[in-house]
């Protein structure tokens, strides 16, 4: 799983070493939030341009990650209004016409494509949650304080990303379901 | 514990931030209710299956040295306080662009001198009552035009172990002006840095 450390702080800002540390994290949540890769790369820069304005404004309460990841959803959000048109995405019409066969043991990175697309063809509310979530690794109170918004509001967009991801893959899932995942959740 | 409560806990129970009474009842009714039980166990394999497909769908995007250059360089442009003016005082600050100050001038300099003896090869002296023109036109009685200029210099800087880069770019026009054929040429420059 890719986790970062939890680094202290810092006030001086170079760009350069925001870039190493930061860039390729910053890249991925990017593209999961918008679905393409061009559009992301502009909302990185942008996010780096906005934290170095505001850098003197960075009060150190925060990591360093957590508080250009803040940027990068506003500016995301604000890229989603921006669109304000019905983007027609093929993804779950190609998803729909595959046959809907049983996948086995060797299908395993297939079944993860199609999870992969599904969320990509998510709400912007809904994949920002499930990005937020099983990407970013936040529990919901820290998604609630990222976004804004209440816990029972990230909780309701949550349980109803999941359902529709169900809907979508049932066949998938129950193939998951049986035989697991590398990873397991225990609390 | 009811099955609406247990439902709607699920995520602070995967979470695994739920007081420990309230995960005990959790527990306890996971193991009573086969259709609560089988709602965490879905809602925990979709969880695992959506981190593993999420990283796999970006594992291969990476922040390329195109990339990071271009950002450098809009960055650069956009703002040089913060990422200048925290590297020392203000007495190194004027250090620092002397040199790339003079290389910008240097260049200057010798873009005119190869400029002077030019003529535009399409100088139409016989045109007469011409209104002033934009950048780049002929005007009447003689010959003027804007010869647009534009350079770039990059600075690297290693201060103790930071290494900072920088650009400056300008911009301007040349203007060159004759009045009369044969007359020597005024040359003015009007020019644009930022850094």
């Amino acid at each position: 799983m890719d986790r970062q450390p939890e680094e202290a702080p810092v006030r001086e800002v170079s760009l350069r070493a925001l870039l190493c540390a930061h860039g390729d994290r910053l890249l991925r949540s990017a593209y999961l939030l918008c679905g393409n890769i061009t559009d992301a790369e502009d909302l990185v820069q942008e996010t780096l341009l906005q934290a170095l304005r505001s850098a003197g404004r960075f009060r150190g309460d925060s990591a360093v990650y957590t508080w250009l990841h803040g940027i990068l959803l506003n500016l995301s959000r604000r890229y989603w209004r921006s669109r304000k048109r019905l983007v027609f995405d093929e993804r779950p019409v190609l998803a729909a016409a595959t046959p809907a066969v049983a996948p086995g043991r060797g299908d395993r990175d297939y079944v993860l494509r199609q999870l992969a697309e599904a969320v990509l063809a998510l709400s912007p509310e809904q994949r920002e949650v499930v990005v937020l979530r099983f990407y970013e690794n936040l529990k919901i109170a820290d998604i609630a304080d990222r976004t804004g918004v209440s816990t029972g509001t990230v909780k309701s967009r949550l349980h109803y990303a999941l359902r529709i991801l169900e809907g979508r893959l049932p066949r998938e899932l129950n193939h998951f379901a049986a035989t697991g995942t590398q990873e397991e959740s225990t609390p | 514990m009811n099955c609406a409560r247990f439902n709607e806990r699920i995520p602070e129970f995967l979470d695994g931030v739920l007081p420990t009474e309230e995960a005990a009842a959790m527990r306890r009714h996971s193991g009573l209710c086969p259709a609560c039980s089988e709602a965490l166990e879905r809602d925990r394999a979709l969880g695992c299956a959506l981190r593993e497909a999420l990283q796999q769908e970006s594992a291969n995007l990476a922040m390329g040295p195109e990339l990071a250059t271009r950002m450098l360089a809009a960055a650069a442009g956009e703002a040089p306080g913060p990422l200048l003016s925290k590297t020392g005082g203000g007495a190194q600050r004027w250090k620092q662009w002397l040199r790339p100050c003079a290389i910008a001038a240097a260049c200057l300099t010798g873009l005119v001198f190869c400029l002077d003896d030019r003529r535009p090869a399409d100088v139409d002296q016989s045109r007469e009552g011409v209104t002033p023109p934009a950048a780049g036109q002929i005007r009447a009685g003689g010959c003027s035009v804007d010869i647009p200029y534009h350079y770039v210099v990059h600075l690297a800087q290693v201060d103790n172990e930071r290494s900072q880069d920088a650009m400056i770019t300008g911009a301007g026009l040349i203007h060159l002006d004759q009045a009369e054929p044969g007359a020597a040429p005024q040359t003015t420059t009007k020019s644009r840095t930022t850094q």
